[in-house]
Order: structure tokens, then C-alpha cells, then sequence
């Protein structure tokens, strides 16, 4: 299988302004993402993904380290004629209507004026956008996202780099973007998808890589790195102190109205927890082994990085 | 094809900034107030002093205001475009960062021509009414008057590829008097021959600032006896276009070579 990103220790560091310290944005990064996939890219805030994007599609520059884009270096200029990008939050230019946005983006591409007309009426339905003269500084963070999608897809790309599309968005519009991006897998395209929504990531991704302070920390197809189990145990709500203890060795842990879901996928702990339980009079509802969630994942190898 | 693209949309987003049409409203009104200013001159002055009035000031209306313009528009689009992330979605398509530069700067050169024309055309239409008579050295010297401030919003774009918007308004008015006051530092270069380290910052001073002197022919427009000062007016109109346009394009490469390497 081809390869539509690679990175060979991608490095980005910025000099702190007035200090002689250097913070390391993103660490040697090595990275391989087959064409035709939906890739996962995850990380907590500050963790590099953006930046690795941004070095990607040429708009920073590595300090260290190379890449390539559908097997062109990065920054080649033939090779944006088959990506597109769409930013955390786009803004776009305010005066223009959602037709004229897009055919500004279309005559960037030089895509001829009657092609233009059909493929800008063809994406506005497709996102469900209106095609009136309304102005862009009219619509709302779901509208511009939408246009923002649909400017990304103004030139029938190989690979899309999506950055927090589903940010901001209301139920309906996320689900229609999280369908939208489905399809686009169906069309044999690669979605590069940066995202803190770990259950859309689950649901549509093939491949995820974690990203903790700069460097990668797990890589896998979302269905090898789920195999295996993870521990649920229930309680009946503790007292405080209680409760912080059991949060502090769980995983993750629910609040519920009147019982605590921990989580865990080491069973050691889970026995430690329920010796805990026993001690302080707190009653045990059930321990349950189940299939481990993408969630449980990152939170456990993002703090297990920590440590 | 691509600067082309981006220039058509930085005019249209530049015709709908607020600011802008204010001062063109405000200076088109000036202009035509001008007339009624000329009426303080005494009915001994005659028509003459009227007119010498009503040129003096369309002139300076319209210096002041494309002043204003082109600095407002040098120091804002690109910075405007990296603040709001805008450029994201225009540099990761296949625009080279040159085009970008170039579409930028050609778009606030196309406002600032719209601006100064439509200024120009009133200008010259209230002389020719108090005068009874076309002189189209005036739409030349509307030309120059544009010339020089296209060249001055190449110097605000290319400090608005390093500098913040504040530092760029400073640093390029500064530039403007400087420049305007480019044959004086000639002359302290002349004079002061016995102390070689101002004569060489003055020179220094003199040729590397772009001279906006060369671009200011107000005098002559205004008292038209005295355009036999300038010998050979086309010459000297064509010169100075040159002059004009070369230094403007030589601050555009290094906009763009500086603005090739920037991170966005």
C-alpha cells in the first residue's frame, strides 16, 4: 500500500523569546499513514498535533527531520494540488458569500469558470449550505464549518487533513460531518483527522496514533489497540476521601447520581480497589470485564507517559 | 494567474473596510468644500488666489488621505490574514508565497487607485470649474501623488512580513519624512564634508530611503507660472514613474524573500 504521509524524525523547536531555552513542539517524529485510510491523530492540548500539520502543509518549517506528502517532500507545490486542509475554527474572509468563498478557493486551483459554477453548486448541497448572497459574517460556527468543509473539498483531493472538524458543532451538523468523512474514505481518499472527540475517532477511524508533549507514543489500527479488556467496577457512591482514593487508581472514573464507575485494565489494581472498597464499607454492585475503549487508551497511555 | 486571484479578492474585501470609505467620503467632500474656502480670499485677490486656494488644498486633501490609505493597507492585509488564519486555508492550496505577496499588494495598490481616482476626477473637476479650463497636468500630478504612495505601501507590506502593526505605522511614517526629506540629507551630505561619519549617514540616508520628494509636484500645480522649473515635464514625470514603480518592485522581491521563510 502506498504511502500518503511520511515522516522521518520531524522535528519542531521554538526558542523561547529572551531565554536561552528551547521548547520542543514536536519530538523526532516518525510516522507512516497508508493511503485510503482514515488516520486518528490524538493528543492532549499542546501535544504537537497541530504543529505537525502545519509543518506537513509547508506552513512551518522543520528544525530537524523530513517528511513527504503523497511522495512528494513537504512543501512541494505540485503536491497541494491534491490536499487541502481545514483549520481548528476557520475564519474566512467575512464579505463573501459561501459561493463566492468557494470560488475564490476554485480559482486558486485554476479550475476552469463553468466547472467552477458545478462543482460550487454541487458542494453547497452536498454540506448544506444556502446558496443565496448571504454573507459569511452571517453565519454561524456550524455554517462556516461547513463552508470550511466544503472549501476543503473544492478540489477533489487524494488526502485531507482535518483539524478538529467537529469542534463547536451541534449534534445534527456532528454527525453529518462524521458521515461526510466516512464517505470520503468510501471515495478512496485519506483523512488525516486531528480530533479531541475520542468516540468519533473510534467510530471512524482505522488507524490512531497518540501524541503526548511532542512525541509519539502509540501508534496501531484502532481494532488491534481496543483488543484485550478493561476492567468496570461499580460502587455504590463513597464518601469523599474514599472516592479521591479510587480516582486517583482508576483509569477513569464516572460519577454517577448515586454509584462510581471505575476503570482500570489491570487486574492487580482492581483487586487493590475492592480490598479498598471492603475496608471502608462501601458497597461493591458488580466488576465487570469488558472490551477497552479508545478513551481508556489514551487516558491510560497519556498519563502512563506522564509518570 | 494566482496573484491575479488573490489581488481581485483583497480589492473587494478592501472596498468594504468602514475606515477607508469614511476618508474617501471626507476627502471628496474637502475637495469640493475647498471652492467655498476659496471665497475668504478678498475680491482684490481675484480669481487667481482662488484657484491657487482651491488647488492647494485638493492637493493636500488627497496627499493626507493617500497617506493615510496606503500605510492603513500596507501594515493590515497580511497580518489581518495570519491573525484570523486565514492564510491556512490560501497557503496550503498550491499558492506560492510570492503570489501571495504579490496578490496582497496588488490588491491594496488597486484600492489605493480607486481611492485616489475617484478623489482625482472631483480635484480636477472643481479646478476646471473655478478655471473654465482643463489642465491635465493636474491628473498627472494625481498620478504622482499615487505613484509615491503605492511606493510607500510597498514599504508597510514589507514591514508587515516582520514588524507588529503598531511598530509598522511608526517605523513607515517615519520612512514617508524621512524620505520626503530626502534632498536635504543630500545637501547635509555636501556640506558636511569635514565630519565624515555625517556625511556618510546622510548620504547613506539619501540613497537607500526611497525619495518622495521626487514625487511631489505640488508647487508647480499650483502656481502654473512656475512649470518652467520643471525643463522637461515629461521627462522628468516619466523618470520619477520609473523611479517610483523599480524601488516598489525592489521591496516586494524582499518582502517575498523575507516572507518565503516566515512561519504562519
Amino acid at each position: 500500500m502506498a504511502l500518503a504521509i511520511r515522516t522521518n524524525g520531524l522535528t519542531k523547536t521554538y526558542k523561547v523569546f529572551g531565554q536561552k531555552r528551547t521548547v520542543v513542539a514536536v519530538d523526532h517524529l516518525d510516522l507512516e499513514v497508508e493511503e485510503g485510510i482514515i488516520f486518528g491523530f490524538l493528543g492532549p492540548n499542546g501535544a504537537g498535533k497541530t504543529t505537525t500539520i502545519k509543518m506537513l502543509l509547508g506552513l512551518i518549517f522543520p528544525t530537524e527531520g523530513e517528511g513527504w506528502i503523497l511522495g512528494k517532500p513537504i512543501g512541494d507545490i505540485s503536491v497541494k494540488y491534491q490536499i487541502s486542509y481545514l483549520p481548528e475554527s476557520p475564519y474566512f474572509y467575512e464579505h463573501l458569500s459561501a459561493a463566492e468563498l468557494l470560488d475564490f478557493y476554485a480559482r486558486l486551483f485554476g479550475i476552469p469558470a463553468g466547472e467552477r459554477a458545478k462543482k460550487i453548486d454541487q458542494l453547497l448541497t452536498l454540506v448544506g449550505l444556502p446558496k443565496d448572497n448571504k454573507p459569511l459574517r452571517e453565519f454561524s460556527k456550524g455554517m462556516l464549518q461547513r463552508a470550511g468543509i466544503a472549501q476543503a473539498l473544492i478540489n477533489d483531493p487524494k488526502l485531507l487533513f482535518f483539524d478538529e472538524p467537529t469542534s463547536g458543532l451541534d449534534p445534527i451538523a456532528h454527525i453529518d460531518i462524521r458521515d461526510l468523512i466516512l464517505r470520503l474514505r468510501e471515495e478512496g481518499k485519506t483523512v488525516f483527522l486531528s480530533s479531541h472527540q475520542l468516540s468519533d475517532v473510534e467510530m471512524v477511524c482505522d488507524r490512531v496514533a497518540i501524541l503526548n508533549r511532542g512525541k509519539l507514543v502509540k501508534i496501531g489500527n484502532v481494532e488491534e489497540l481496543r483488543a484485550g479488556t478493561e476492567i468496570e467496577m461499580v460502587v455504590e457512591s463513597p464518601d469523599d476521601g474514599t472516592a479521591e482514593e479510587l480516582r486517583r487508581l482508576a483509569l477513569r472514573a464516572v460519577p454517577q447520581e448515586t454509584r462510581l464507575l471505575l476503570y482500570h485494565s489491570d487486574e492487580n489494581v482492581i483487586g487493590h480497589m475492592i480490598d479498598i472498597v471492603r475496608q471502608r464499607k462501601v458497597r461493591l454492585i458488580s466488576v465487570t470485564p469488558q472490551r477497552r475503549s479508545l478513551e481508556s487508551i489514551f487516558l491510560e497511555t497519556v498519563r502512563g507517559d506522564q509518570t | 494567474m494566482n496573484a491575479w486571484v488573490i489581488a481581485t479578492n483583497t480589492f473587494g474585501e478592501a472596498l468594504r473596510k468602514r475606515v477607508l470609505n469614511v476618508f474617501l467620503l471626507v476627502a471628496i467632500i474637502l475637495i469640493i468644500l475647498s471652492n467655498a474656502f476659496a471665497f475668504f480670499t478678498t475680491p482684490q485677490q481675484g480669481n487667481r488666489v482662488e484657484l491657487t486656494v482651491v488647488r492647494s488644498m485638493g492637493l493636500g486633501v488627497i496627499v493626507l488621505a493617500g497617506l493615510v490609505m496606503s500605510i492603513f493597507l500596507g501594515m493590515d492585509l497580511i497580518p489581518t490574514d495570519i491573525e484570523h488564519r486565514t492564510i491556512y486555508t490560501i497557503l496550503s492550496k498550491p499558492v506560492r508565497r510570492y503570489h501571495y505577496v504579490a496578490g496582497k499588494f496588488l490588491g491594496a495598490a488597486l484600492t489605493l487607485a480607486l481611492n485616489l481616482g475617484l478623489m482625482g476626477i472631483f480635484f480636477v473637476g472643481v479646478v476646471t470649474y473655478k478655471a473654465k479650463t482643463f489642465q491635465p497636468e493636474l491628473l498627472v500630478g494625481v498620478l504622482m501623488i499615487y505613484l509615491q504612495f503605492v511606493l510607500l505601501g510597498a514599504v508597510a507590506v514589507f514591514f508587515s512580513i516582520f514588524l507588529t502593526k503598531n511598530i509598522n505605522v511608526a517605523l513607515t511614517f517615519f520612512v514617508f519624512v524621512v524620505g520626503t526629506l530626502s534632498e536635504y540629507w543630500k545637501s547635509v551630505a555636501n556640506l558636511a564634508k569635514e565630519q565624515p561619519v555625517i556625511q556618510f549617514l546622510a548620504r547613506m540616508v539619501h540613497l537607500i530611503v526611497p525619495n518622495f520628494n521626487n514625487f511631489n509636484m505640488a508647487n508647480p500645480l499650483i502656481h502654473p507660472e512656475r512649470m518652467q522649473e520643471i525643463p522637461n515635464f515629461a521627462g522628468y514625470v516619466a523618470k520619477t514613474a520609473a523611479y517610483g514603480i523599480l524601488y516598489t518592485a525592489l521591496l516586494l522581491i524582499l518582502a517575498s524573500i523575507v516572507f518565503e521563510r516566515k512561519e504562519v
